[in-house]
């Protein structure tokens, strides 16, 4: 019986990395983080789509990845277990071999003021992202373009074209 | 035989070009996440040959500015030659020719929405891993018959490419230097080609509903070529070629891609004794893995 236990976590042992969750995972538990839109800019044709999907599925928290191809729009469904890395995101279109565009999001949260700045914080995550602009007040559902500075991430309300 | 036909195992060092067009080199360097396998057949007549050639070529880029493969051609050419009043030559060659490897290297990319604009520097080297002293009836085939050419060679050229929406153009240009081997110098290579591809369908990529790419493609394959040297005397043959291909390019899904064209000759005073070169014909599959 003990022989058989061994086995048996010996070979459920590599499985554990597979289980681990890689990126921060929410605080507060499930992400409200709900769509991701980036544009992969070149992608021509289903092998470019492919390679872009292959190389955002690659990141653990990314779940479901549809790219189209007459817009380059790539519509990313995240993980709800997990924070999002958008730089990651633009990474793995750029290592795809294609340009990354213009980013946007859909989360739910809330506007909190902190250091004297507004910010979003997107439901379950750990630290509140910088706003751009002021969104509208009574905000549920937060549809923001996403821009990268050497601050940091900031976000300023827009609808992603998919909209 | 003599220049058509290595005219043509030239041209395939530069084939399986993807993205649409068969022969032009495609100036994009493709995707780290997608090798590629191909397989190109090649089917040439001149006056008196028949040729086929399989080649296969298997390329990677390992980064998003280099492109790498490797590509080996496999002959099959019935030969019949000499003056058929006194009783023609006949025998059949068979054989794998010289490898190519060859790399792409990124100069310029720049994307926008379904359009990009790619230039590139190319490299090649040819492997002399075919026969090259292959003899009909007792007599030894000139260098040029071969299914080799015996001797290394290094190409040098560049290739742009610009696509906007459903067309996409490329032009290529190639340079290419043989060694010397027993007393044999192929002649100096420069290659012009043009090509034009157009989609047919989908007018308007719908990823909710993916339908199979159809696109329209003509080429224009041009070559210059000096005279080849044997032990330092000149030798004929050297002139230039051009010639039109049509083909029809299928992508059928994200990793399968079919294409077929036929080439036909617009102009050749390559003086070749076993003819010029007729009518090609190519069917080529590429997988992307």
């Amino acid at each position: 019986m003990c022989g058989r236990t061994h086995t048996l976590l010996l070979l459920l042992l590599p499985l554990v990395p597979a289980c681990a969750v890689p990126h921060a995972p929410p605080a507060n538990g499930i992400s409200g983080l709900e769509r991701v839109w980036i544009e992969a800019l070149g992608v021509d044709e289903w092998p470019a789509a492919r390679a872009v999907e292959r190389s955002l599925r690659r990141l653990p928290e990314v779940a479901e990845v549809t790219v189209e191809l007459s817009t380059n729009l790539v519509t990313i469904v995240p993980r709800s277990d997990t924070e999002f890395g958008f730089a990651a995101a633009a990474d793995a279109v750029r290592a795809a071999g294609y340009r990354p565009g213009r980013m946007w999001l859909r989360a739910r949260g809330d506007v909190v003021a902190a250091d004297g700045l507004l910010r979003f914080h997107i439901a379950g995550w750990k630290e509140p992202l910088r706003l751009g602009a002021r969104p509208e007040p009574g905000l549920i559902l937060f549809d923001a373009a996403v821009r990268f500075s050497s601050d940091g991430v900031s976000l300023w309300p827009q609808h992603a074209p998919a909209l | 035989m003599r220049r058509p036909l290595r005219s043509f195992a030239a041209l395939l060092a530069t084939a399986i070009a993807g993205r649409a067009q068969l022969h032009t080199v495609d100036a994009a360097v493709g995707s780290p996440e997608l090798p590629r396998l191909s397989e190109q057949v090649d089917y040439v007549t001149t006056a008196h040959v028949f040729g086929l050639t399989a080649d296969t070529e298997l390329t990677w880029s390992p980064t998003t500015w280099l492109e790498a493969g490797i590509e080996q051609p496999w002959y099959r050419r019935r030969v019949a030659f000499g003056d058929p009043a006194s009783g023609r030559l006949r025998d059949t060659l068979e054989g794998r020719g010289d490898m190519v490897l060859h790399s792409k290297l990124a100069l310029l990319r720049e994307n926008a929405i379904a359009q990009s604009d790619s230039l590139s520097l190319l490299m090649e080297l040819s492997l002399p891993t075919g026969a090259h002293d292959a003899a009909v009836a007792g007599v030894e085939l000139p260098r040029r018959q071969q299914l080799g050419l015996g001797a290394t060679g290094a190409g040098l050229g560049i290739a742009y490419t610009a696509v906007r929406y459903r067309e996409r153009t490329s032009a290529a240009f190639v340079w290419r230097h043989f060694g010397n081997h027993d007393g044999f110098d192929p002649g100096e290579e420069l290659e012009l080609d043009l090509a034009w591809s157009y989609r047919l369908q989908p007018r308007v990529f719908d990823a909710s509903a993916p339908e199979p790419e159809w696109r329209l493609c003509a080429e224009l394959l041009g070559k210059y070529r000096t005279d080849d040297q044997e032990r330092s005397r000149g030798m004929d043959g050297g002139g230039s070629e051009i010639h039109l291909e049509l083909g029809l390019y299928c992508q059928a899904n994200g990793w399968l891609c079919l294409q077929s064209a036929v080439r036909v000759p617009l102009y050749a005073d390559l003086g070749d004794p076993f003819g010029n070169t007729w009518i090609g014909c190519t069917f080529a599959v590429q997988v992307t893995f």
